[in-house]
Order: structure tokens, then sequence, then C-alpha cells
């Protein structure tokens, strides 16, 4: 059964900076696009790199190791060499506090 | 888009990294056809990066290193058959001819054949000399580190060091024979060159640089090195890494053009329509470079198959990526961009922290040409956009 965690406060997701946490031992990167925050699974599905260390450019997070392009919003593959979705969590915002379902 | 029917078969002759990147690309673009995936190595596609890292150290190849699985096979339907070596190509009668006897018609046929390691004068691979290519070169040379004390790596570049710095995490002595005045001399300006001594130094390597050696031999389960100044080593295995030679054999005697590698343009097309090559085995017009290149990185096998694949296919595009490559030594990850060596003059970052280190290089002009980053991923990516942007004029404030 999933559940929501609190992982941040909103005002420390800053636009073009992921930011790194976690729920429950999983890690997590959130990013701030525009006005909606979005988790990923933090781990880039190529190689071992935290996607939360990636750059994010036009709704894309690229993988700080080989430069491959994860969307943002749904976790799937943009660009080589990453071909396998990596897990986009839900998330909501309650009071101020981010929440993300897992 | 052009039109491709589905009774054409496309060939590709090459299983390895840009191999795999064609067959994929060449599906996932829309080509309806037959696709022929042709290896000589009993594995399907992977990664190489891992070889010299994962492998060597004791681990195995992640998941994400296999190109090719069987459930890609089945959902691209392509077919690979490995363990396949092609013995001739005819291109009047557009037939790859295989060892076998096996007989396969194409109506376009791809080279991405490679490279091998060349192997120095006088130096035969034994159960204890070895080169660094396969996985099967990788696994048996680690075999051969877990039960070793002393390994004598002969060259100083991106294959040598890492050799090295795996070598040394296993605890083994090691001695590098480097025949230049200093590391990876090819790549990178001697600033970079001196970084990675210090690093091989510090972790307990001996470097030897200028190391012109005479012969090799084997003697009594030992190697035994003998340098021009009659100074001997002694060691139980023995790794070189002295560069690659491009595959181009089999296009040369089909009568494609071949000048150290497959002479191809920027779309991967060789002097024969319908023939194109790409990765390793391939000679293209570098844009950044200046002159007809080849690159040897996991970046340009599969980028530059992308690209070969899509235009192929019809699509309108080309081939003018950045040279980009890295390397991991010692927990460090290196990355390397456009064409450092081609710099004059070296401006540090000082914003980065005491163990990283940022380089950008300017040519005699001060133009941008490349820059270097040792753990310093946020003060490269600015480096790397503005190269691959053309913004060459460098705003040196802030920079020492």
């Amino acid at each position: 059964m999933t559940m929501w965690y609190a992982v941040a406060h909103e005002s420390e997701i800053e636009d073009d900076t992921p930011f790194a946490t976690e729920a429950k031992g999983t890690p997590l990167a959130l990013f701030r696009i525009g006005g909606a925050i979005y988790a990923l699974y933090d781990l880039c599905s190529h190689g071992a790199a935290r996607l939360s260390d990636g750059f994010v450019e036009d709704g894309c997070v690229e993988c700080p190791l080989h430069q491959g392009l994860i969307a943002i919003a749904t976790g799937e593959p943009r660009s080589a060499p990453i071909t396998e979705p990596v897990t986009a969590y839900p998330v909501r915002i309650v009071d101020g506090q981010v929440e993300v379902e897992l | 888009m052009t039109k491709h029917p589905s009774h054409e078969t496309y060939v590709i002759i090459g299983a390895g990294q840009a191999g795999a990147w064609i067959a994929r690309t060449l599906r996932s673009e829309g080509f309806a056809g037959r696709i022929l995936l042709l290896g000589e190595e009993p594995h399907p596609a992977y990664e190489r990066p891992p070889l010299s890292k994962d492998i060597l150290q004791g681990r195995k190849l992640a998941p994400a290193a296999w190109l090719i699985t069987d459930d890609i096979l089945d959902e691209l339907t392509i077919e690979m058959r490995l363990n396949c070596c092609v013995d001739r190509v005819d291109i009047a009668t557009q037939e790859v001819i295989c060892l076998d006897g096996s007989v396969e018609v194409y109506d376009k046929l791809f080279f991405t054949t490679g490279s091998a390691a060349r192997l120095p004068h006088g130096f035969d691979t034994s159960e204890r000399a070895f080169v660094l290519r396969t996985l099967d070169d990788a696994t048996a040379m680690a075999k051969a580190m877990s039960q070793a004390n002393r390994a004598v790596v002969v060259g100083g570049g991106w294959i040598g060091l890492e050799v090295a710095a795996s070598a040394r995490s296993r605890g083994l002595d090691v001695t590098i024979l480097e025949v230049g005045t200093r590391l990876c001399a090819r790549s990178v300006p001697p600033v970079v060159s001196q970084w990675l001594y210090d690093q091989h130094v510090d972790n307990g390597v001996e470097i030897v640089l200028n190391a012109k050696i005479r012969s090799y031999c084997e003697r009594n389960d030992q190697v035994e090195v003998t340098l021009c100044d009659d100074s001997r080593l002694d060691a139980d295995i023995l790794v070189a890494g002295i560069g690659n030679v491009p595959l181009d054999g089999l296009a040369r005697d089909a009568g494609i053009a071949v000048d150290d590698g497959i002479l191809v343009d920027s779309r991967g097309r060789t002097s024969i329509p319908g023939i194109y090559a790409a990765g390793d085995v391939a000679r293209f017009d570098c844009k950044w470079a200046g002159l007809p290149t080849r690159r040897e990185s996991w970046a340009n096998a599969q980028e530059q198959a992308i690209v070969v694949a899509k235009a192929a296919l019809g699509h309108d595009c080309e081939y003018d990526t950045l040279p980009w490559l890295w390397s991991d030594q010692y927990g460090k990850n290196i990355q390397i961009c456009g064409n450092p060596e081609l710099g004059r003059t070296v401006l540090t970052d000082p914003g980065v922290s005491h163990d990283a280190r940022c380089w950008a290089f300017l040519d005699d002009t001060g133009r941008l040409v490349g820059a270097v980053a040792i753990d310093a991923p946020r003060a490269f990516r600015p480096l790397r956009r503005m190269l691959q942007k053309g913004h060459t004029d460098f705003p040196t404030e802030g920079w020492i």
C-alpha cells in the first residue's frame, strides 16, 4: 500500500536546481518546473549517477555522468544512452510541505 | 519522410556499441524492413567503458551496460548472429558472405567493425600478457590479476591508466612504461598529464617516462620486459594499452575507400552508395578537430551511430557532436571535451573544491578550444555548452 511522505518544504525547491531527499529509504530527486514540483527516483536508469546531481533543461534532467536525458514530469527516456524509464512519483503540496506518494 | 519498403534488408557488420545503436535507431525511426546484426564476439553488444573498471576490479557488467538483450531483439524484431565472421562483401551483388558459407543480400550495409588493440612490436598475448578490448579480454585479465602480485602496463594512455588504477585497487604493484615524455599526450595538455601523473604516483604506481622497450619474454611464470637502457622489469602480468587500429580490412577488400579507417562524410556515407560506417572504424571530417579524424570514444560510437542510422533513412542530419570523453580512476571522474590538446593557454576555475579541478584551454587567438574537469561536472558543463554552440569568445574574468 502506498502512503504520502513529507520530503521537503516547498520553498526549498528552486527552478533549475534538483533537490536531493529521500522517503522510506528511497532516494528522491525533486524538481520545480514553472509552478509544479516533480519527484523522480534519484538514480539514473543507465549509469550509477544521482539525477539530483544532474542538470535541468527544457523539462528534462541531464544525467551528470553520460548526458542522457530524462523527462522530469514522466521519467521517460528522452535521449541515448537512456532507454529505460525512471520511476516518477506523485507529488502534492500540503501546507507548504512537499509530499511524495510511494 | 522517405518510404522504406518492408521487404528491404539492412545488414550491420559489427555488433558492438555503434552496431547496436544503428540497429535500435533504425527501428525507432520507423524502418520496417529486416535488420540483421552480425557480431564476431560470443556476446551481444555491450558498453566497453566498464571493462577497465568494473570487470578488472572483479565486478560484473551492470544490466544497463548490455545494449542488446533477448527482450530488445524480440521487441524491435532485430535478427542477431553472434560468433559470426564475415569473410567478404561483394558490392556488385550486394552480398555479405560469412565464413560459415552463409550469404546475406543487403539493400543497405553498415560497417561498425570497430577497432582492435594495437600490439607492441615483439609482444604476443598469452595467459600472462594481455590487451584490453573485449569482455573476454577483461575477464581473463581480471582472473590473472586475482592471482598476481605485480603488473607492468605498457602505455600511459587512458586504457593503460585505468588498468593501472584497477590493478592498484586489487593491491598489485604496478609499473607504467610510457614511451613519450608525459601521460595521455595525444588528448590533453601538459597540466592534465601532470595531474594524472601525480594521482598515480600518490596511489603507489611507478611511472617510467621515455621508456623505450627492447624486448618481451616469458620465463618461469614471469614476464620480463627489457628496456633499451638494459634495465629489466619482471612481472606476473603484462598489459599493453598503446592504442587501437581500425578494423577496415573487410571494407578495403570490398573496394570501399579507406585511409586508416573507412572514409565517411558527416552522414556516415562511404565511397560506395548505400554503404555506411560509424564508430571507431569511421574516419570523418571532424569540424572540431579541423581534419579527418577517427574517435574511439563511447560517446562517438553512440552519437555517430544514431546520426548515421537516421541519415540512412533519409533524415536531414549531420554528425557534428562535440568530442567528449571521460575516465574514472581512483574514484575520480575526469571529463574532457573539445580539443584541449590544441590549447596554448590554460585557465583554472578557482571556484571548484580543493580536490576538484576545472581547466579551460584557449588557442593562440584566445578562443576556447577545450575543457577538462576533475570531479567538477557543474563547472564543466557551461564550458561544454559554449563549445558545442560555437561560443568560443571566452570571458576570462573570474579565471586564473
